[in-house]
């Protein structure tokens, strides 16, 4: 082992991490404040156009929250703010500008709040009116249930979707004991379903089928994300310099396995969604949408010494989300706090500077002597600006992880799709955003190889899927891990 | 973890060059003219050699056994040539020295398995003259490398190092031999210091297949690129560097990239049974199986192809032409059994064919337990699955485990535990493999990627435990 060749460009590399640090996290760290705000910090938006098993085409949005919850949380377990606004937005793909959005809401978590069944009790879950396993969400054994509200705002007009009845919101996967229906024999849980009556009880109780034809899911899950975050922020570690070459290099390791999210999520009717005309990256003359989501709090809390907090006012966005990485590793520090409070209609004005001149491409040369494209990067603009991830609806469903033809590096991988004029466009991101969309390289091979794909230099983080296996249906997103077995334990909890 | 430092600080363009043909026989010749003064007893007196020296044939009956050369590449011409040296000058070590090398070249080029015994005979003629020609020891040890007599291999490596201790190619047939064993470490030290000797293709390229095998994809695939900048006096030897490149980028399932790397060979007309296996898979994974077919056959055009053969049958049975597909796979098993009597290495590739068609598994037991303590990657998993196949399911996981145990980016090793873990009734492993192997390259293989993800599909179904 011989170190000291490294030393020079780990040295470098160290002392440019100080003033800019290279985080390759989708949205999990994307800006200082969102960061000390964790249930209002949108890690991923995913976006893709599928059909039911009735023929009828969707367009299906879901959103991961909360990063880096734990499975084995103890008491607690991590549930949706109640004063917090949830919001998925459907644009104009040009311009940002908004034309729908659904809202969703959730109840409160505290004592007075109303949730729990018991209160002379220090379980949540498996102790309510009655001790044992959940069987059904809500029964007498889950003490706690959290439930939402979900409303489509359209302009002036607001509907609320679920009518009189509040939804549930999934329970935690506790473990084998309390929530077995999550989970297999051993206690691991079971994730991949097929159709919808191949999910899990607890999932397929809390899928609602609501009036205008959408579906919704609120509830913990996997976090669907995978990427070597811990080696990207070790700038000395060996699986990322061990030899002056590009790109992170050996034996990636994911950094969110094991690790659950808040997840909330629609499927909508594409009859039910607007038009517009594009040109989108590698999508010439398009017909789709833009998506993004929001989270927003409201403008005053006030914390009382004896009671609940109380908010009023109206709600300021706190955190934004439309494809992945812009935030996080293309737009600087002065600017990332003022991202999570604007609109994407002021991304053309406030950020297209940061995919035009993409920092990290520079850095990238400087360190390992590449010569990628730093200036005049109208493919990545095409990409981010403005950043809302931009689905061509007029395409058929698309492939998904599982399908033989899908391809977790999309377009890199050859894996594109039809659009309505029969011109074949990427079928995964940068086109909408599918789980098992190896984002992360890639944007990396992406940034190596544009603007011209003349060559195509493939540059990744070695780490190509998810610890955990997709559904295969409406929601996508993989079971929430267990609380005493997961993939983030080592030794007697995972096989070979 | 294997750790390469290729990027040496001190590097000068002159050593980044090429060298030319002319160059290395001017070397070789060097070197064998200083070896014959070095004063020292470093052949051993039972060595093959020396036991073979009394039944040496002459120089004219080596030279008849050569198969006349008929084509016009570069190593050909490059081959008659040196042949005719020999005819007019038998008596210098060097112009056998030619002579191997060509014919070594050759074995690079066609992988036709004759080709080695008879530039051993060349090798060994060049070491009656001078016995300690460098050159001619290192080309021993390549022979007895290829014929996977590794003890052999080391043993005349060691014998021209101590000719001349900083002998390159010494160096990258020692990384060869510990590469095979699955010693991933003495490899690196071996490819480190060829390295730094010699920065050139063939020790970027050697250093690229390391770090691809320990994992370290995106190094393995820029050394690779960094090889092929490099260049070399044979074309085909870039060629090679560039169907590796290609499968690397196959195995990530970067097809249109792997297309890429291939495209300048294939536009050349390059007929590298390498470039050519490269281009068969690449259009099996992209849905064009006849454009597979026709690479397979111009692989053919040189003689029977193992790969070719089973790719053929694979792509019939793909079809569901079953008669078709025997018909390659008897071609397959008939091409065996002439090697095994001619003596060709091919054990762990016939272990794994039977163990892929799902034939004979106590004869494919019984080749793959040949290297049955190997830490080698690619034997380690060969005889994971041929234990799999024999259902000893146990000894299949403590192989399949040393398989994985250097994270090789490659879909079948992935595909191989997730079956094992599935028989075996450990569906979280088997679920997890399947899923890796389908992700990283969801067109591994015409045959195997869909029972992989068949199996998925079969896990995913399983019933959550709905009883409290």
């Amino acid at each position: 082992m011989k170190h000291q060749s490294h030393t020079g460009a780990a040295l470098l590399l160290a002392s440019l991490a100080i003033s800019t640090p290279l985080a390759i996290a989708s949205s999990h760290s994307d800006a200082p404040l969102i960061k000390l705000d964790p249930q209002a910090n949108l890690t991923d938006v995913y976006t893709f156009v599928r059909n039911r098993p009735n023929g009828q085409k969707v367009l299906v949005v879901e959103v991961n929250v909360r990063p880096f919850s734990e499975p084995g949380d103890g008491g607690a377990y991590e549930a949706f703010s109640p004063d917090a606004l949830y919001s998925i937005h459907i644009t104009n793909p040009s311009t940002g500008a908004e034309a729908q959005r659904y809202d969703f809401q959730f109840s409160a978590v505290t004592a007075a709040g109303g949730g729990y069944k018991n209160t002379n009790t220090i379980l949540r879950y498996g102790l309510g009116s009655e001790l044992g396993p959940i069987v059904t969400v809500g029964d007498g054994r889950q003490n706690f249930s959290q439930s939402y509200t979900v409303a489509k705002t359209v302009g002036a007009s607001r509907t609320l979707l679920n009518g009189a009845s509040p939804l549930l919101v999934a329970p935690p996967n506790v473990g084998k004991n309390t929530t077995p229906s999550y989970n297999d024999s051993n206690g691991v849980s079971v994730s991949g379903a097929a159709n919808r009556a191949a999910l899990d009880p607890y999932t397929f109780q809390t899928t609602y089928d609501l009036s205008g034809g959408t579906t919704v899911f609120c509830g913990p899950r996997d976090d669907t994300f995978f990427a070597d975050t811990p080696g990207i922020f070790d700038l000395l570690d060996g699986r990322i310099l061990a030899g002056g070459s590009l790109g992170q290099t050996g034996n990636g390791v994911d950094d969110f396995k094991g690790f659950n999210v808040l997840h909330y999520a629609i499927v909508i009717p594409i009859s039910d969604l607007p038009v517009s005309s594009y040109t989108g990256a590698l999508q010439p003359a398009s017909s789709g949408v833009g998506v993004y989501a929001s989270v927003s709090r409201p403008r005053n809390t006030l914390r009382r010494p004896n009671g609940d907090d109380v908010s009023s006012g109206p709600f300021i966005q706190v955190n934004r989300l439309g494809n992945p990485l812009f935030n996080e590793v293309l737009v600087a520090a002065a600017d990332k706090d003022k991202y999570n409070r604007s609109s994407p209609t002021s991304d053309a004005a406030l950020f297209a500077k940061y995919a035009r001149t993409p920092e990290l491409a520079v850095l990238v040369n400087t360190v390992f002597g590449t010569t990628f494209t730093t200036t005049g990067r109208e493919d990545l603009v095409g990409i981010f600006i403005p950043d809302v991830i931009r689905v061509n609806t007029t395409t058929g469903p698309v492939t998904i992880e599982g399908d033989a033809a899908f391809n977790r590096l999309s377009f890199i991988g050859g894996d594109t799709i039809a659009n309505g004029s029969g011109v074949q466009i990427p079928a995964g991101w940068p086109n909408g955003r599918r789980f098992g969309d190896d984002v992360v390289d890639i944007a990396l091979t992406a940034l190596a190889s544009g603007p011209t794909f003349s060559t195509i230099t493939v540059v990744g983080d070695n780490v190509p899927s998810n610890d955990k296996i997709y559904n295969r249906t409406f929601p996508y997103a993989t079971t929430p891990h267990s609380g005493t077995r997961h993939s983030k334990d080592s030794g007697v909890n995972v096989g070979f | 973890m294997c750790r390469l430092y290729f990027l040496k600080p001190t590097m000068n363009s002159q050593a980044n060059r090429p060298r030319s043909g002319k160059h290395l026989q001017l070397l070789a010749l060097a070197i064998c003219l200083l070896a014959a003064f070095v004063a020292a007893r470093l052949l051993k007196p039972d060595n093959t050699m020396a036991t073979r020296a009394a039944h040496a044939p002459s120089a004219s009956e080596i030279l008849a056994s050569i198969p006349s050369i008929t084509g016009t590449s570069a190593s050909e011409k490059a081959l008659v040539a040196a042949l005719a040296k020999a005819r007019t000058s038998p008596a210098r070590a060097d112009t056998w020295v030619a002579v191997g090398d060509c014919l070594a070249q050759r074995q690079r080029e066609t992988a036709d398995p004759t080709f080695p015994a008879h530039a051993a005979a060349a090798y060994q003629q060049a070491l009656r003259i001078m016995p300690n020609c460098v050159e001619a020891l290192t080309g021993m040890a390549w022979v007895e490398g290829v014929a996977h007599r590794f003890d052999a291999s080391i043993d005349w490596a060691r014998q021209a190092l101590q000719v001349a201790p900083d002998c390159a190619d010494a160096c990258g047939i020692l990384g060869d031999a510990a590469l095979e064993l699955g010693d991933y470490e003495e490899a690196s030290a071996h490819y480190q210091k060829m390295m730094d000797l010699r920065p050139d293709l063939s020790s970027w390229s050697r250093g690229a297949q390391l770090l691809w095998i320990t994992g370290e994809s995106a190094h393995a695939v820029s050394l690779m690129e960094q090889a092929i900048r490099s260049g070399s006096a044979y074309a085909e030897n870039t060629a090679w560097c560039r169907a590796r490149l290609a499968m690397m980028l196959f195995h990530q399932g970067a097809y249109p990239a792997a297309a890429q790397a291939l495209e300048p060979s294939l536009r050349a007309r390059s007929k590298n049974p390498h470039v050519l296996l490269a281009a068969a898979r690449l259009a099996t994974a992209t849905g064009d199986p006849d454009i597979a077919r026709e690479y397979y056959r111009m692989l053919l055009e040189n003689g029977p192809n193992h790969d070719a053969l089973a790719g053929l049958g694979d792509l019939e049975a793909m079809k569901g032409n079953s008669a078709e597909a025997e018909n390659f796979y008897q071609q397959v098993i008939d091409l065996h059994t002439a090697h095994r009597s001619g003596g060709v290495h091919d054990h762990s590739q016939t272990a794994r064919f039977l163990a892929d068609h799902d034939r004979d598994p106590l004869n494919a037991l019984r080749l793959a337990e040949q290297h049955k303590l190997s830490q080698n990657v690619h034997e380690a998993d060969t005889l994971a699955w041929v234990y799999h196949k024999n259902g000893n399911q146990q000894a299949a996981i403590l192989a399949i485990k040393r398989a994985l145990a250097h994270r090789t980016p490659e879909a079948e090793i992935h595909y191989h535990a997730g079956m094992i873990a599935a028989t075996a009734g450990d569906e979280e492993a088997a679920r997890r493999h399947l899923s890796t192997a389908v992700s990283i390259n969801p067109r591994f293989h015409p045959i195997h990627a869909p029972i992989a993800r068949k199996t998925l599909d079969r896990l995913a179904g399983a019933t959550p435990n709905t009883q409290p």
